[in-house]
């Protein structure tokens, strides 16, 4: 059988992308308090295995599955699922929720934690991001590529448009990125302002703030269907 | 919204939601962060409209042409705003072949306003009248937020494919007791000489002497030919008329769309057409099994143009009319100008009787047995070799099988006296068929 790549550069941008982004979020993941009880589970099983099927190398393959499960997910992603990517950032989640206000899970026993700095959780947080959002859009192109090609357009042509398309919403995507930075860095610098009114503001107000937010993002829900339409 | 958004981005829309109250609930900064990031990439795409205003002109179109001739069409495209991709589509006619460029084309419409010439050549294989419909243009938006726009542009043509006319070569026959059908080769007696040249001929007896070419006598004798004069011969008026019966059965339609027996059936009726109507004989048609179609004999360019723009569209049907029906619509015109009648039409044992049966009317209306041969020719167009499918021993016998199946329908009608023409279009010209059937004795 013939390994056909009918996308070969974008597949190949896809893989490395996908690379960059699994070494990103392991490392993450490495980072927080999660790996530790991961470890715990993961050697527990081996060990276990390893008693039942009497092979000590059973322990030496765990890694190798590991790998294997992460290839799988490169591959799955370059043919347009889009659960890897989402499991990449479900790997972060554990160190993300190192810098919470409120820890709810820190209520019922699960203590969070991680090595990693503020600044450094937000590059990687803003890299996955951006990065599963290229992911959407490399497979957009592809799919649209692929049925441009059906419908009998010329690959130079379509290969250009696409060339073009995929230029221009990089730098969409990077400006969104950018805009979101400086949102987050005036807040930030707001922030010092705003601490002693924080301070003071008590439980009810707080879940009266949850609703309020929740109006707004109705309300921006709602002007952006309007705004579409 | 949902008619205009795209699942893309009610799911940015979705994603935001999520980060943004899983960042309230938690007070998670990198949360809110995370879903800030689709918000701003969904508001800008939001704001970046896709092509909306897409002017398309067609350039200069021949609008008669004729089959097998390549035709360039060319479209001038301007799109005034927005930002993606943009696909025109000028859809053809089945029967039109690619040949150069594409009536598919893809473009990306940046940020200013873009005008584009786009070309590409077709062939036209088969004859008809065809429309060139709308130039179809779809959009798309740049981020794949909005939904695919589509509109189409007036720029309807009509265009007339005619058939190749099968030149046919002058006929000629030997000079004695009706060797050719072909009225060509009978000398008429009677009638009024025009001004066009026929031929330079020996003098017979009773030639004005005012036709004698004695230019041309004088070389003759002078390279030590024979002494007889020579003189002009010029075409002459009233000549006799040519009765076509066209079958239009779709029963003729064997092979491909473009490459089938009925299409030969036209072709040679359009290449007789125009032989005759170019030498002044008055021509009229009926087409049979379609409709009772008549157009009366006429002569000249007029009425070929008329038969022709009548052939160009002409459809096969599936009805039965049969030639004895035909030759019985026809009677009135048959008995009042006596003329060659033509048959075009492929011998099946299905239609084989009314096809007897209306030679007969024919005969019997043309003078019957008392000539030795009647103007009556029938074309049988063969089209077992037009079956597409590969030559095979099989496909050999098959044909074999049907040839000798027809071989007494064909004799009973050379017995009938009329002349039979079998043209097998994959191996013969048509001229050729009929220079063969002019020498046959």
């Amino acid at each position: 059988m013939k390994l056909k790549l009918r996308f070969p550069v974008t597949s190949i941008v896809q893989v490395i992308l996908c690379a960059l982004l699994s070494g990103l979020a392991v490392f993450t993941f490495s980072k927080s308090s999660f790996y530790h009880y991961f470890q715990t589970f993961v050697i527990q099983i081996s060990q276990a295995l390893a008693t039942l099927t009497h092979l000590t190398v059973a322990i030496q393959i765990i890694p190798l599955m590991l790998l294997i499960l992460i290839l799988w997910g490169i591959y799955a992603s370059t043919r347009g699922s889009k659960q890897f990517t989402t499991f990449l950032i479900l790997l972060c989640v554990p160190a993300i929720l190192s810098f919470s206000s409120y820890n709810w899970l820190e209520l019922v026993g699960i203590p969070i934690e991680t090595s990693l700095r503020l600044q450094e959780m937000l590059i990687i947080a803003g890299a996955i991001t951006i990065g599963h959002i290229s992911f959407f859009y490399l497979n957009h192109f592809k799919e649209n590529k692929s049925d441009l090609l059906k419908r009998g357009g010329s690959e130079d042509e379509i290969n250009e448009c696409h060339l073009k398309g995929n230029a221009f919403s990089f730098i969409l995507i990077l400006l969104a990125l950018l805009i979101a930075t400086a949102v987050l860095a005036g807040s930030m610098l707001l922030r010092g302002a705003m601490a002693e009114l924080t301070a003071v503001i008590p439980m009810r107000m707080f879940v009266i703030g949850i609703g309020a937010s929740l109006t707004v993002i109705a309300a921006v829900y709602v002007l952006i269907i309007k705004w579409a339409t | 919204m949902r008619e205009y958004l795209t699942p893309l981005s009610t799911s940015f829309i979705g994603w935001f939601a999520s980060f943004f109250l899983i960042g309230l609930l938690f007070g998670n900064m990198v949360f809110i962060y995370m879903g800030l990031i689709p918000l701003f990439l969904l508001l800008f795409g939001l704001l970046i409209e896709q092509p909306r205003e897409v002017e398309i002109e067609r350039g200069d179109l021949n609008k008669s042409v004729w089959t097998d001739d390549e035709l360039d069409i060319t479209i001038k495209v301007r799109i005034k705003d927005g930002v993606g991709i943009v696909t025109l589509i000028d859809e053809l006619p089945s029967t039109f072949e690619l040949v150069d460029g594409n009536n598919f084309r893809v473009l990306w419409k940046g940020l200013g306003e873009k005008e584009v010439i786009l070309s590409y050549k077709v062939k036209c294989v088969k004859r008809g009248s065809y429309t060139l419909s709308n130039v179809k243009w779809e959009s798309r938006h740049a981020l794949g937020l909005k939904k695919e726009i589509s509109g189409a542009c007036n720029t309807e043509v009509g265009l007339t494919v005619r058939p190749r006319t099968m030149e046919l070569r002058k006929i000629r026959g030997k000079k004695d007791i009706a060797s050719s059908l072909f009225p060509r080769a009978d000398i008429s007696k009677i009638g009024v000489s025009t001004t066009d040249f026929k031929e330079i001929r020996d003098y017979q007896c009773g030639d004005p002497l005012s036709k004698i070419n004695w230019k041309a006598t004088a070389r003759r004798i002078g390279r030590g030919g024979s002494a007889t004069p020579l003189v002009n011969e010029y075409e002459c008026e009233g000549k006799k008329t040519v009765w076509i019966f066209l079958d239009a059965s779709s029963s003729l339609e064997i092979g491909t769309s473009i490459d089938n027996a009925f299409e030969y059936a036209l072709k040679s009726a359009d290449a007789v057409t125009r032989y005759f109507t170019d030498r002044g004989y008055r021509v009229g048609m009926y087409l049979y099994n379609d409709g009772e179609k008549l157009f009366y004999p006429d002569t000249g360019k007029k009425q070929y143009l008329k038969l022709s723009k009548e052939l160009v569209k002409l459809k096969s049907y599936e009805r039965n009319e049969g030639l004895d029906n035909a030759v019985r619509k026809c009677r009135e015109y048959i008995l009042r100008y006596n003329p060659l009648s033509i048959v075009i039409t492929e011998i099946r044992s299905e239609s084989s009787e009314s096809l007897i049966e209306g030679i007969k009317k024919l005969t019997a209306m043309s003078g019957g047995r008392r000539r030795k041969r009647v103007p009556i020719m029938v074309v049988n167009v063969l089209s077992h070799y037009l079956n597409p499918t590969p030559p095979s021993e099989y496909k050999e016998y098959a044909i074999f099988l049907q040839r000798t199946k027809h071989s007494p329908i064909t004799s009973k009608l050379r017995r009938m006296g009329a002349t039979v023409v079998e043209w097998d279009p994959q191996k013969d010209r048509f001229t050729t068929v009929l220079i063969r059937q002019g020498e046959r004795r």
